[in-house]
């Protein structure tokens, strides 16, 4: 199966590659379609935690794209409270087999770092972001103090 | 100046025909930008032409060339490899499923020719008014610079 064979060999790469804001990620070894690990960004307000995130690959991966899901809760514009992210290089009109995992990863954490409220999830929240940026910053602060994981210490 | 029908890639109306009424609805809907609203660009295109995977350039790999980005397997030497237009190479089992979904390369999105007359026509529509937009600019910059 391809999606399988592929998929042992983009883990091992991402593993070997040591991304500091994607950590700990932990793979069934009966199911290597399903990853989970742990987002860990650097800018404010979302540098006070880390946000575990579900990655689900479909049988015809890479020729459907994957499925990512926050698993924390997270005070984003981009992200719903159901932990579902809108990220167009994952969309089905967007999606080509040549994009690998960790450019994925590293567009949904560029996302998290800065969020688009031009496309937002969540509207409300993406009308404070743009209209009282403190307010935004202070409630993100607050609310990922109290939901969020810790991050790794090294 | 290109003459009205030209410019717009329409047909005059040969004598004795009737107009479609059809194709003018269609039209309708593009000049007020409904295509977009009705998703027609959020499709993943159609299928790529027989014709043209039936055609695709093929190679033997010598051991240095490089791997499959769809399964990410280097090549080994003597392996057949499928070629697209833009010069991007994958495994034959790995490149024509994707063909058999889509028209579009894996890589840098290079279009190949589809069976489908209706997204033929969308897309030709679509370099068209890139076209004019173009032509548009380079009106308005000799003009005011």
């Amino acid at each position: 199966m391809t999606a399988s064979r592929r998929l042992q060999k983009e883990l091992i790469d991402i593993r070997a590659s040591g991304m500091k804001s994607f950590r700990d990620i932990q793979v069934d070894e009966s199911n290597v379609l399903s990853w989970q690990g742990l987002i860990v960004p650097d800018n404010p307000p979302f540098n006070k935690g880390a946000f575990r995130i579900e990655i689900t690959f479909p049988a015809e991966y890479p020729f459907k794209p994957p499925r990512i899901n926050f698993k924390t809760k997270i005070y984003h514009p981009n992200i719903d409270e159901k932990g579902q992210v809108c990220l167009p290089i994952i969309s089905a009109e967007n999606w080509k087999p040549a994009t690998k995992t960790d450019q994925v990863i590293q567009a949904l954490v560029a996302l998290v770092n800065d969020p688009e409220p031009e496309h937002p999830l969540r509207a409300e929240l993406a009308e404070e972001y743009l209209k009282d940026r403190k307010k935004f910053v202070k409630n993100a602060e607050d609310f990922t103090k109290k939901h969020s994981e810790k991050r790794p210490s090294d | 100046m290109a003459d009205y029908f030209e410019e717009m890639g329409w047909q005059p109306l040969a004598d004795g025909e009737a107009p479609d009424s059809l194709l003018h609805f269609a039209r309708l809907l593009m000049d007020f930008g409904m295509f977009d609203v009705l998703g027609e660009d959020k499709k993943l295109p159609p299928p790529a032409a027989k014709e043209a995977v039936k055609n695709l350039e093929e190679k033997k790999c010598s051991d240095a060339d490089e791997k499959c980005t769809i399964c990410l397997k280097e090549y080994t030497a003597g392996e057949i490899v499928k070629i697209l237009p833009c010069k991007h190479d994958f495994h034959p089992a790995c490149i024509l499923p994707w063909l058999e979904k889509t028209n579009s390369c894996p890589v840098c999105r290079h279009e190949l020719p589809t069976d489908d007359e209706n997204y033929e026509q969308y897309r030709k529509e679509k370099i068209r008014a890139k076209q004019r937009e173009a032509e548009i600019e380079n009106l308005h910059n000799s003009m005011f610079s």
